[in-house]
């Protein structure tokens, strides 16, 4: 999805640590990544399952969806705002909505960081096997 | 029966030194009875002669007498006095105004209500030196400053996790669920 709205919040003035410090630090930032997100998957004839995007781009501009939480979560995002709006000014009918989206956030968090941790040990096992080759790496 | 009398009366063994001063003290009998009255004028004397009446006008001697510069800011010919502050005044001398340590007709400083006992001690011997405090501020409020502006700048990550994966952000994303590959 080629988005028109830049979702990226401003790059601050000064950054001073652009990267991280250590070699096997994932780069939390931007969230490069070593290695495919497949890789190591594919010899056990698996694949991982690609995230779907729920919402699309025109309900979420009609929405008026902050581009900073126009992540996975965002359909019920829109859902819980609406029920708010319909239900108000008794908006704690709409508890199942903020149950389903708050856990939609903690799922993400988790996957964000297994991501971390997998960087994390492939980063380790990249110098490792550096190591191993005497500054060359084989493994690529 | 002015004020100062009443006071030395009513204070009893002071009163003769009281009274004494009080009618010694020849100083503003007759500059007035309302606020108006009691305005300096515009402009610092400018003869000698204007000199030594304004200087009597304010209860001073000739010699002592100065006024502030006259640069559009200045104060008339009110006199420019050395600053002494109430607390550092000798706290045993009998005063015509034990609570002010002022005398009847006493010359007032520009900025008295500045330098009462309440306010600033100007003359006072300090425990702790003004640049001693200074230091210590703007080291104190520097440091803390830093480490804000710091970390606002240097992201430590103690929560180990990938940023947020955003709709439009160019990347595929995976989930940690595995299916198998047709």
């Amino acid at each position: 999805m080629g988005g028109t709205v830049s979702s990226r919040p401003p790059a601050s003035p000064v950054i001073i640590l652009e990267k991280p410090l250590s070699k096997t630090t994932p780069d939390w930032k931007t969230g490069e990544l070593c290695a495919d997100p497949n890789y190591g998957f594919e010899e056990q004839g698996k694949r991982r399952k690609e995230r779907v995007m729920v919402a699309t781009e025109a309900e979420m501009i009609s929405a008026k969806v902050p581009p900073k939480l126009r992540d996975f979560c965002a359909h019920h995002y829109i859902n819980f705002e609406k029920c708010k709006k319909d239900k108000f000014p008794f908006v704690y009918r709409c508890h199942p909505e903020k149950h389903n989206y708050e856990h939609c956030q903690y799922e993400d968090y988790l996957i964000r960081m297994k991501d971390y941790e997998r960087e994390r040990r492939l980063l380790h096992r990249k110098l490792r096997k550096e190591k191993k080759n005497g500054g060359r790496n084989h493994d690529e | 029966m002015p004020l100062p009398m009443l006071i030395a009366r009513r204070v009893g063994p002071r009163a003769l030194v009281q009274h004494a001063r009080a009618i010694s003290s020849s100083a503003v009998n007759s500059a007035g009875y309302w606020n108006k009255d009691w305005r300096p004028a515009d402009d610092p004397p400018a003869t000698e002669e204007a000199k030594r009446a304004a200087a009597k006008k304010y209860g001073m001697i000739p010699e002592d007498y100065e006024t502030y510069k006259n640069d559009g800011t200045g104060y008339g010919d009110y006199p420019k006095l050395p600053i002494v502050s109430a607390e550092s005044r000798d706290p045993h001398a009998l005063y015509d105004f034990p609570e002010l340590k002022r005398n009847f007709g006493e010359p007032l400083h520009v900025d008295a209500d500045m330098y009462g006992e309440d306010r600033w001690d100007r003359s006072k011997r300090l425990r702790i030196p003004y640049h001693v405090m200074l230091t210590w501020f703007l080291g104190v409020i520097g440091i803390t400053a830093t480490l804000f502006m710091l970390s606002e700048y240097v992201r430590v990550n103690p929560t180990r996790r990938m940023p947020k994966p955003l709709y439009n952000d160019g990347k595929k994303h995976y989930t940690f669920e595995l299916e198998d590959v047709e």
